[in-house]
């Protein structure tokens, strides 16, 4: 079991990451959506590790309450969230609107290789793998 | 390469800002940055990576919003 402390104040569970690409690696921050299915990053994040939308393994749609955008996933080199990484590891790329300062959503994709607890009042996450 | 500064001063000089750090002072285990080397800021994200890509290539590096994030709206 392994846990991570929030700041349960903010409005948001926002999450140090990191990502690796072929041009380095990136510290970022995310917020936790466990109303996302998949987790998504910036598309500028990724160009500058060095992906293309060329790389991509299919386009995708991302569905929200204001309409449905076109995306792209594709496979990013490592991730780490939350006190684990995965190798080669799905994302979607797709913007987010440069004010709310996210780089990007840490969705279920990600989550559901775990049980884990949210206790918002105390500010932590604990997680096992499932 | 500029000096190596504390989160709470890159927060202080350039407010509401997008900022990319270099040389970073972060936790290891945790991945929380402390402070780093301003390489480059800018209010839009889009135009910061794309004026450093090619000299944060090949470097560890943190990009990140200075002001206070998701406030004044809703992110669903």
């Amino acid at each position: 079991m392994k846990s991570t402390r929030f700041d349960s104040a903010k409005d948001l569970i926002l999450l140090w990451t990191r990502l690796w690409g072929p041009l380095g690696d990136r510290r970022c921050v995310m917020a936790l959506d466990t109303g996302a299915s998949d987790t998504l990053i910036r598309p500028d994040i990724l160009d500058g590790l060095g992906y293309n939308p060329r790389d991509a393994g299919g386009v995708t749609t991302v569905t929200t309450a204001l309409g449905v955008e076109p995306g792209y996933w594709l496979p990013v080199k490592r991730l780490w969230a939350l006190g684990f990484e995965f190798n080669d590891f799905r994302v979607n790329a797709h913007d987010l609107p440069e004010d709310c300062g996210l780089d990007g959503l840490l969705g279920l994709n990600f989550l559901r290789q775990f049980n884990y607890e949210v206790r918002s009042k105390e500010g932590v996450i604990r997680l096992e793998l499932a | 390469m500029s000096e190596k500064i504390t989160w709470n001063q890159i927060r202080q000089r350039y407010p509401d800002e997008w900022v990319i750090l270099v040389d970073l002072d972060a936790d290891e285990e945790t991945n929380e940055v402390f402070g780093g080397v301003v390489l480059g800021h800018d209010p839009s994200e889009k135009k910061l990576i794309k004026d450093t890509k090619d000299a944060a290539a090949g470097t560890s590096a943190a990009i990140l919003f200075t002001g206070e994030i998701g406030k004044g709206s809703f992110l669903f």
